[in-house]
């Protein structure tokens, strides 16, 4: 089971590598003929964190649909023990201005605390929906970040100090992140300027540590 | 650049994964895997049952000696690293240990449940349940929270009929709802907005989340390891415990606040000396806040323990036993005497 699961890790983890996402794109001005979107978000989600991701525009019949990746690391203190990398594909739906799309984001996880290293894999499924002008850009978000399984392996200081008979392995549905909240921005020449902002709660809907998200970041679409 | 056929075979492979995993995988809130198994599910473990609920709880010693109720910390703690006091027990006392209501390796209850009076009257019976006369003396032993529990019944008890006869308290927090609110002030919160151990606990909250007891108490577990800096306990020698509960070390400060409350308006009547034992490095308790805490009792003696922090009742063990010794003495609370009077 180990082992299946751990591959499963690796196969996440690359296919996030070929591809990468923040779902905070003015759909106005996405494009085929310009389909390299980059990147880069900063601020607090269940962190001080840092996500660089790709963006690719796919045509499929007369839709667009985007497929992508992103890799966050919280930047509080180096702790290459802690990231966060996801694939996502993301299909929207509507008219010119108004649009609503479906996004799903696989998501490989890691972190080491004073107790243990945890390693996850889950989904992260979002809606989002709203007004995308050539120049701006709002939207409203609703998502469940489920995750489906986390290994977790406890340190010395845990067994020693708390509990000798802890057992290591992975842990079936251990919970996860529902979220509601807003985002947009401003767009000019090649570049998108986002911010999101919203409230996590857990999959049962109890408070999380950190009560709110807010994040800023750019987008920046490649000459073709 | 992976091949479209290579990502196309992902879906079905992480799909199967993830199938087999909820039904092969450890289950979270099993008894054991992330905590150990409290009372409910353990049944070698020593219990009580009272007003409702089930307790660990166990007791060293002669039955008719003078009794010593130890209280832990938290709300939430467990009195693992209370339990070298037992050697109080080789004295001539008969030392008690219980781990709160939803508390250490005690029954868990929902946060719905829980109630002021039902939490004082938890301590009553558990003297009653351990009692071998309508006499017998007793002294409180409590750390932080325990400090505190002691002192509320005290206020609501006094003597308990003239049997308590003394109190010594490791670090209390606060009397009052007032006094709570500015110990949190102090004490949250306990590490840096940009440090690494809020960064952990805040970051893991993507991988489980607290919906149930072991859950919850294995979070909490993350979150209390680490230590508070202020308090300066020793790192190289940190208090250990079994498992935190996370409910009610949430519930029962809200109550507090949310309602309200002052265990300081009978302390003055208690009839006995009580003595406070502080660590002289716990920023969260400087000696002032000790000083002002130890004025409600009518005689009242503050002992700073040099060089220790908020675990000083752990890291300093013979300095505080022979503190209680010395008190136990002071208040006239004699060890019984075993068969040639050999202590």
């Amino acid at each position: 089971m180990r082992r299946l699961g751990t591959a499963a890790s690796v196969l996440l983890a690359l296919a996030a590598a070929t591809k990468a996402p923040a779902q905070e794109l003015n759909l106005a001005n996405t494009s085929t003929a310009r389909p390299r979107i980059v990147e880069a978000r900063t601020g607090l989600d269940h962190a001080l964190l840092g996500e660089v991701g790709y963006r690719h525009v796919l045509a499929w019949q007369d839709r667009q649909v985007f497929v992508g990746g992103a890799v966050a690391v919280p930047w509080a203190r180096a702790d290459l023990g802690d990231y966060r990398v996801r694939a996502t594909v993301g299909l929207p739906l509507g008219t010119e201005h108004w649009k609503l799309a479906g996004w799903l984001s696989p998501t490989l996880r890691g972190t080491q605390n004073a107790a243990s290293r945890m390693t996850a894999l889950g989904v992260d499924s979002r809606l989002t929906g709203g007004y995308y002008a050539r120049r701006w850009f709002v939207a409203g978000e609703v998502g469940l970040d489920w995750v489906a399984t986390t290994h977790i392996a406890f340190r010395d200081a845990y067994r020693t100090r708390v509990y000798a008979g802890a057992k290591d392995g992975w842990y079936r549905l251990p919970g996860g992140t529902a979220y509601a909240g807003l985002h947009g921005g401003v767009s000019f020449s090649s570049f998108d300027l986002v911010l999101r902002a919203g409230h996590p709660r857990t999959t049962a809907l109890e408070q999380q540590t950190v009560p709110f998200y807010l994040t800023a970041g750019v987008n920046v679409t490649l000459p073709p | 650049m992976m091949k479209p056929a290579t990502r196309t075979a992902l879906a079905p492979v992480l799909g199967l994964a993830l199938a087999l995993c909820t039904t092969a995988c450890l289950d979270p809130d099993g008894p054991g895997n992330l905590v150990p198994a409290t009372v409910e599910d353990d049944p070698s473990l020593p219990r009580i049952e009272v007003n409702g609920t089930t307790l660990h709880a166990e007791a060293f010693g002669d039955p008719g000696a003078p009794m010593i109720v130890m209280l832990h910390g938290g709300p939430g703690g467990d009195y693992r690293s209370l339990l070298p006091y037992r050697s109080l027990a080789d004295d001539g006392y008969y030392v008690v240990f219980w781990d709160h209501r939803g508390a250490g390796l005690s029954k868990r209850h929902p946060a719905s449940s829980y109630g002021f009076g039902q939490y004082l009257e938890d301590f009553r019976q558990v003297i009653e349940h351990f009692s071998s006369s309508s006499s017998q003396p007793i002294v409180f032993i409590g750390h932080s929270w325990g400090a505190m529990y002691a002192t509320w019944f005290i206020n609501e008890h006094g003597d308990y009929g003239g049997r308590v006869a003394g109190a010594v308290l490791s670090e209390p927090g606060a009397f009052t709802s007032q006094g709570l609110e500015d110990y949190f002030d102090r004490l949250f919160p306990p590490w840096g907005f940009t440090s690494e151990e809020l960064n952990d606990v805040a970051w893991s909250d993507q991988f489980m989340s607290p919906s149930d007891h072991a859950r919850a108490d294995f979070m909490q577990a993350i979150k209390v390891l680490p230590g508070a800096p202020k308090e300066h306990n020793d790192p190289n020698n940190p208090a250990p415990f079994w498992r935190p509960g996370a409910v009610v070390n949430a519930k029962l400060p809200q109550l507090g606040l949310d309602q309200g409350f002052d265990w300081t308006t009978h302390l003055a009547e208690f009839p006995h000396k009580v003595l406070f034992l502080r660590g002289e490095l716990n920023e969260n308790m400087p000696l002032a806040h000790q000083q002002e805490l130890a004025s409600h009792y009518a005689s009242s003696e503050v002992i700073t323990v040099a060089g220790a922090g908020h675990e000083a009742i752990w890291e300093r063990q013979s300095e505080f036993l022979s503190h209680i010794r010395a008190y136990l003495a002071e208040v006239g609370v004699a060890p019984m005497l075993r068969l040639g009077g050999v202590r």
